[in-house]
C-alpha cells in the first residue's frame, strides 16, 4: 500500500513540473466555441493547484498535489474510522475536532473579504466582519494604573455570519501578577442601516462572563450585560464613530455595582492613504464605581498586506480614578 | 472535463445534482454493504439488543476484509488524484488527462470506483477550484457514472469475448468520449451552446484523449495489480 502512496507522490510532482498547460478538452472546446467566458472564477484553498502563500509554479503546484492525495485518503480514513467506532463517537473524538479545525482554516482562509480593524481603538465602528469571513485580533497591552502594573493579552475572534451580522468573543489573559484569565467577552453586532458605505448605524450586545478569579484580582466578579448603539459618518476623508451604550451591571461575588452609560467617540484619519491611518479617540462613562474611567488614546494603524494590520497605541486618564497611562500593539487579520 | 459553474442553466445543475446523489448513495450503499458483516446474534444480545435490531444499521459491523478495502479505494483514489494531474498534450495546442473511472472500476469494482472517483472530484472542486461546487453533480454523473459505472460494464461484457488487456483498453478509451458526449449534452441543454455545435466538438477532441486514457489505465492497472501481488491482494 505505501509503494501506491509514493507512487501517487511521484505522479503528481511530476504532473507539476511536466504536465501541459495546455487547455484540457472541455475548455478547448469552450474556447473554440466562445463560451469559455461563461465560466466563473472561483475561490478555494488551493486554486489551480496552487498554494497561495508560494509564488505560482511547480514547486507551488507539487506541494498542492501533495496536499490533495492527502486529504483524499484522509477522507478513506475517516470511513473506516466512522464504520469501526460509529459517528457519535467520531464527533466527540479530538482527531475529528482538529481535522474539522484543519479544514476550517484552510477553506477559508483563503477565502477573503474587506472588514475593518478596530484596534487599538475601544471605541467600535459599524462594519459588521463579512458573511462568511473571519477576523482574528491580537493585542498586547501594559497598562498603569493608579496602584499596579497589568500586562493582557487580548485574542478576539470574529465570523459574519450574514451580510450584516456577526458574533465574537475575546478572551483577555494578564500575563503580570497576577496572572490567569479574566473575563471573557462574547458579542454580536447587527447593523441596522448603512449608506455608500461611509454611513451607518449598528446595534451591539456585548455579554461578559464571570469567568475571571476575583480573588486573585482578575475580572470584575460580575457578569454584564451591554447593548451598545454605534453610528459611523464620513466627514470628508476623516471617519467619525459615535458609541453610546448602556452596561448592565450584575452583582457576583458581593461587590455592590450599578448599571452605568458608557460613551466614547473616535476620529480616524487616513494619513498613508489606503495603507494606513492614525487615530483618535475619548471615552467616558458615568458610573459612580468606575472600572473604565474617562481616557483619550492616540495610535495608528498600518496594513502589510490587504488583509493584515498592525497597530499600535498609547492612551492615558483624565481623571485620578484608576488609569494612569497604557501602551498597546496588536495585529488584525481578516480571512 | 471538470465543468466550471456557469456553464450549466441551474434546473440542469440541480437535476444532476439530485442524479448524482442518487448514483453516489446507491453505490455508498452497495459498498457499505460488501465492506460490513452483520454482528453476530449473541454479540447483539451482550450489547443488550434485542435480535429485532439485527436489521438496523446497529447490526453491522466493518469486517477486516473491509477495512483492507475501504484503504485500498483511499490508494486508488490518491493515485487517480495524482494522476489526473497530469495533462498530456493532445494535438492542436489542446491536453487531455486521465479520468481515471475504468482503471479504479476494474481493481475495485463499479460501486467502489464511482466513490473513489465522486471522492476525487469533490476534493478537486472544493480546495482546488477545479470543477465548479453547483456544477459537481454533473461532473459526477459524468465521469463517476457515465465514465465510470457505464463504462465499467462494456468492460464487463467485453471480458467475455476478448483477452481481459483488451477489454480494458477498449473500456477506457470509450469511457472518455462517453463522458464527454454526456457532458455535451448538458451543455446544450442548458443552452450554452447548440447540440450541433457541441456534441462533434467534445467528442472528437475526447476520442483522442480516449487512446491516451486507455493506454494509462492498461499500465495503472498492470502497476497496481504488480504492487499489490506481495501483499497478498488481487
Amino acid at each position: 500500500m505505501k509503494k501506491i502512496f509514493w507512487l501517487a507522490v511521484v505522479i503528481s510532482i511530476a504532473a507539476a513540473f511536466f504536465a501541459s498547460t495546455h487547455p484540457d478538452g472541455l475548455d478547448f472546446a469552450a474556447a473554440e466555441l466562445s463560451f469559455a467566458e461563461k465560466g466563473q472564477d472561483r475561490t478555494a484553498p488551493m486554486p489551480d493547484y496552487s498554494l497561495q502563500f508560494l509564488p505560482k509554479g511547480s514547486v507551488s503546484t507539487s506541494l498542492a498535489g501533495v496536499a490533495g492525495i492527502l486529504i483524499t485518503l484522509a477522507i478513506f480514513w475517516l470511513a473506516v474510522y466512522i464504520l469501526k467506532e460509529g459517528s457519535k463517537k467520531m464527533v466527540k473524538s479530538k482527531v475529528f475536532l482538529f481535522l474539522v479545525c484543519v479544514f476550517y482554516i484552510l477553506y477559508f482562509s483563503f477565502n477573503f473579504s474587506p472588514a475593518f480593524a478596530a484596534r487599538p481603538l475601544v471605541t467600535d465602528d459599524f462594519y459588521t466582519v463579512a458573511q462568511g469571513g473571519y477576523e482574528l485580533e491580537m493585542g498586547y497591552a501594559s497598562t498603569q494604573n493608579q496602584a499596579s502594573l497589568a500586562n493582557v493579552t487580548t485574542l478576539s475572534f470574529k465570523r459574519g455570519f450574514l451580510p450584516n451580522f456577526d458574533l465574537g468573543i475575546e478572551v483577555p489573559y494578564t500575563s503580570s501578577s497576577p496572572a490567569g484569565f479574566n473575563d471573557i467577552l462574547l458579542h454580536a453586532k447587527y447593523r441596522l442601516f448603512e449608506q455608500n458605505g461611509d454611513e451607518g448605524m449598528t446595534a451591539r450586545v456585548d455579554f461578559k462572563f464571570d469567568n475571571g478569579n476575583l480573588s486573585q484580582g482578575l475580572g470584575s466578579g460580575d457578569n454584564d450585560y451591554c447593548l451598545m448603539l454605534i453610528y459611523s459618518k464620513m466627514i470628508g476623508q476623516t471617519k467619525v464613530h459615535l458609541n453610546f451604550g448602556h452596561v448592565n451591571v450584575g452583582i457576583n461575588a458581593g461587590i455592590q455595582s450599578d448599571d452605568y452609560i458608557a460613551y466614547t467617540a473616535a476620529l480616524e484619519y487616513p494619513a498613508w492613504g489606503e495603507k494606513g491611518d492614525i487615530v483618535a479617540e475619548y471615552a467616558a462613562n458615568n458610573a459612580n464605581f468606575s472600572p473604565n474611567p474617562a481616557f483619550v488614546q492616540f495610535g495608528a494603524r498600518y496594513c502589510l498586506a490587504s488583509t493584515f494590520k498592525i497597530d499600535a497605541g498609547y492612551s492615558f486618564g483624565l481623571n485620578n480614578l484608576t488609569l494612569r497611562n497604557s501602551l498597546t500593539a496588536g495585529i488584525h487579520w481578516e480571512f | 472535463m471538470h465543468i466550471p459553474d456557469g456553464f450549466l442553466d441551474p434546473k440542469i445543475s440541480i437535476g444532476m445534482t439530485g442524479a448524482a446523489v442518487v448514483v453516489f448513495g446507491y453505490s455508498l450503499m452497495r459498498v457499505r454493504e460488501a465492506v460490513t458483516a452483520l454482528r453476530p446474534a449473541e454479540v447483539l444480545a451482550a450489547a443488550g439488543r434485542g435480535a429485532g435490531n439485527v436489521a438496523g444499521s446497529v447490526g453491522r459491523v466493518l469486517t477486516g476484509d473491509g477495512e483492507r478495502a475501504i484503504y485500498k479505494m483511499g490508494m486508488v483514489a490518491a493515485l487517480v488524484f495524482a494522476a489526473q494531474m497530469f495533462n498530456f498534450p493532445i494535438s492542436q495546442g489542446t491536453s487531455g488527462h486521465l479520468i481515471g473511472g475504468v482503471f479504479s472500476a476494474v481493481i475495485l469494482g463499479p460501486f467502489a470506483g464511482t466513490i473513489v472517483i465522486s471522492v476525487v472530484l469533490a476534493v478537486q472542486s472544493l480546495f482546488f477550484a477545479d470543477g465548479g461546487l453547483l456544477a459537481m453533480g454533473a461532473n459526477i454523473v459524468n465521469m463517476a457514472f457515465f465514465g465510470t459505472i457505464a463504462a465499467y460494464y462494456i468492460y464487463y461484457f467485453l471480458k467475455k469475448l476478448i483477452p481481459e488487456w483488451m477489454a480494458i483498453w477498449a473500456a477506457a478509451w470509450a469511457a472518455v468520449p462517453l463522458a464527454a458526449f454526456a457532458c455535451a449534452l448538458e451543455l446544450g441543454f442548458s443552452g450554452t451552446i447548440p447540440f450541433n455545435q457541441v456534441i462533434p466538438a467534445m467528442v472528437n477532441v475526447h476520442v483522442v484523449i480516449g487512446v491516451a486514457e486507455a493506454l494509462i489505465t492498461l499500465a495503472l492497472v498492470n502497476t497496481f495489480r504488480t504492487m499489490l501481488k506481495g501483499e497478498g491482494q488481487p
